[in-house]
């Protein structure tokens, strides 16, 4: 018989068959390196956790409806304005939207009066915003408080007269801004983050709803003003911007206020991209 | 070995396996909804860092079954993770449906689109999205094509092919994080992530093709007067296992030199490639007399190529004889199944 140096009996490594027990070389090999993985897996969750970027400071309370008082006026956003809480010599416009990726629905007779509405806020800075459900009216037209309250109704306010002739639109002239454009119910707080590309087929869903567009301008302390836009007619511009949501163009326009909102009349068609 | 109706045939090792699967997507997905911002007033909305939470951990555990592959060829021991590939690559769908589902719910939802038709319609001109939602209808034909039946129905050629398509899903879900994210004005951390697995996993399979194709085929020399193919000095086999030899084209041969179960030395000849999943045959043993896959354990005899009753599986077959210490091969393969004789070493006990 040859001496075989080669080919030893017993085999060199050992060798694994999944419906054979684990041989015992093997087995050492692979405890720790289970071990290892979860060990692994923990710790890179935590890490690409926490590379995740802030989306500022905004908050959205659809679990805490408030009721909120003031002049309604629907076109070309609807908003509600009302004397600021804590600065009454101040107005505060708060815009009104539908739940959502839709605009508020509310009814036309309900245009330029005082009324109370129930709704979700959205804060963002000096913003606040008010996200409604669809309208359901007391049967006798007034608000009523207490469990069946509805969405809207209307109200006495004080002052009501002098609020409403606050709300004319003022000119400011003529503007170049250069910012994002944003669905404003995102942006305002509903989704963190709302903005960006990744954001942009939400935000092309938002002003296709109807969800007035923001154009986002951010200063050189990165601070950021949202200004609403406008067609050049004064209507909403919602759908003639969607295909530039989550864009960054430059706008060119006039520079509009009613109560404390500001808008930009601007010709959608001949924004640049940039 | 057989692939009848049996949703899956449990052992110990895929218990311990998926359960050290599901042990690490709980930990991951536990450790990135813990570590992100959700309460107070700069928090993140829930369902995004879930949705990336999610994403990530598809992506990560798509990077370790990429990975599989290449390791298993560069050293015997990882083998064992192949074995249960399949449980991972259906745990990894899963959690990228999840993914998909709740981008699809909250960034598609509730809005004047149907949110399935809205992928396609809104996104602008690089709709990422749409190139994550391509990536998971591969990945979902793959997992529903992942059981032995339909291997077995569908025919390893097709079988095989349409699991290669995970390199194409593969190069998707990168495009699909690197347009996704690179358009931000501030890029982030995934693009990154997305290079660095383009590396591991791309140097692992260079790495793996350039040692191991190099290392461990032989080229046939064909001897001038003769069809017969001098292979090797039989003592170059070691025992019980196989040198592989690569013939004309793709074919390649295992020639194995085992001990019966009668204690006889022999040399046979089989194609390399396992009939269940294509398999390296040639890197497998002889156990028990039955030549062994090291990919899932499937057996066939190396008297004729077929895997014992009760199971059907049949590989083809190739001549051998031995001419003093030389292994000479006839290169043209028996159908597959077709008995022939094996040679004895004389002597060898
Ligand atoms: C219908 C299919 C899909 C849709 C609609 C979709 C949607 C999205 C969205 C919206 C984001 C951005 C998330 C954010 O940061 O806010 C994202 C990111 C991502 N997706 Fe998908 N996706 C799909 C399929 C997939 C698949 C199959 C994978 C495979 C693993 C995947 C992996 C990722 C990864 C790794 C990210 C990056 C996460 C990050 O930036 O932190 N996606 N996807």
């Amino acid at each position: 018989m040859m001496a075989d140096k080669k080919s030893p009996e017993k085999p060199d490594k050992p060798f694994f068959v999944g419906y054979l027990p684990m041989p015992a070389a093997l087995a050492r090999f692979y405890w720790p390196l289970a071990l290892l993985l979860l060990a692994a897996a923990a710790a890179a969750g935590h890490f690409w956790a926490m590379q995740q970027q802030s989306a500022g400071e905004a908050t959205w309370r659809p679990a805490a409806p408030e009721v909120l008082r003031g002049v309604l006026t629907l076109r070309p956003y609807p908003a509600l304005h009302r004397f600021h809480p804590q600065n009454p010599g101040r107005i505060e416009s708060v815009l009104l939207v539908g739940q959502g990726k839709h605009a508020a629905n509310l009814p036309a007779r309900f245009d330029g009066r005082a009324v109370a509405i129930r709704g979700a806020e959205i804060l963002r800075g000096n913003w606040r915003m008010l996200e409604i459900p669809s309208v359901t009216e007391n049967e006798n037209g007034h608000e009523n408080s207490g469990e069946n309250s509805g969405t809207i109704s209307l109200a006495e306010i004080p002052d009501e007269n002098a609020l409403r002739a606050e709300l004319g639109f003022e000119s400011l002239g003529g503007v170049v801004f250069r910012g994002e454009i944003a669905d404003s119910k995102c942006f305002l707080g509903v989704m963190k983050p709302g903005a960006g590309a990744v954001h942009k087929a939400c935000a092309e869903l938002c002003l296709l709803g109807g969800i007035p567009p923001m154009l986002v301008v951010q200063n050189a302390q990165r601070e950021k003003f949202g200004y609403l836009l406008l067609n050049t007619d004064g209507t909403s511009a919602a759908k003639s911007l969607a295909p530039l949501a989550a864009e960054s163009v430059q706008v060119r326009g006039e520079l509009l206020r009613q109560g404390d909102l500001l808008f930009v009349k601007m010709n959608a068609g001949g924004l640049a991209r940039f | 070995m057989s692939h009848g109706f049996v949703a899956v045939q449990w052992n110990r090792r895929k218990l311990l396996y998926d359960l050290c699967i599901w042990a690490c997507v709980a930990l991951y997905l536990a450790l990135f909804i813990g570590a992100s911002d959700l309460a107070g007033a700069d928090a993140l909305s829930a369902p995004i860092v879930l949705m990336r939470a999610l994403s990530t951990c598809a992506f990560l555990m798509l990077n370790v079954i990429l990975c599989i592959g290449p390791l298993a060829r560069l050293s015997p021991r990882f083998l064992p993770l192949l074995y249960n590939r399949r449980h991972l690559g259906v745990s990894m769908f899963v959690v990228a449906l999840l993914h998909a589902a709740l981008a699809i719910y909250w960034y598609h939802g509730f809005g004047v689109i149907n949110p399935l038709a809205s992928i396609a319609i809104v996104g602008g001109d690089f709709p990422f999205q749409l190139l994550g939602a391509i990536a998971l209808a591969i990945l979902f034909l793959m997992a529903a094509t992942s059981h032995d039946y339909w291997n077995a129905t569908l025919g390893g050629p097709l079988w095989k092919a349409i699991h290669m398509l995970v390199y194409p899903a593969y190069a998707l879900i990168i495009a699909h994080i690197l347009f996704g994210a690179l358009q931000q004005n501030d890029t982030g951390f995934a693009p990154w992530m997305a290079m660095a697995s383009v590396c591991v996993v791309g140097g692992l399979h260079i790495l793996a093709a350039l040692f191991k194709s190099g290392a461990d085929f032989h080229a046939a020399k064909s001897s001038a007067e003769t069809s017969w193919l001098d292979l090797c000095d039989w003592h170059d086999i070691p025992i019980n296992r196989a040198q592989i030899f690569a013939l004309r084209g793709a074919e390649r041969v295992a020639v194995f030199r085992y001990r019966d179960n009668a204690g006889a030395t022999k040399i046979a000849a089989v194609s390399n490639v396992c009939q269940h999943q294509n398999g390296p045959l040639g890197e497998g043993r002889v156990m028990d007399g039955l030549i062994t896959c090291p990919w899932h354990g499937y057996q066939y005899r190396p008297e004729d190529g077929c895997s014992p009753p009760p199971f059907g599986e049949k590989i083809p077959t190739y001549r051998v004889k031995v001419e003093g210490a030389r292994v000479l091969l006839d290169p043209a393969p028996l159908p597959a199944g077709s008995p022939r004789p094996v040679v004895e070493i004389p002597g060898e006990k």
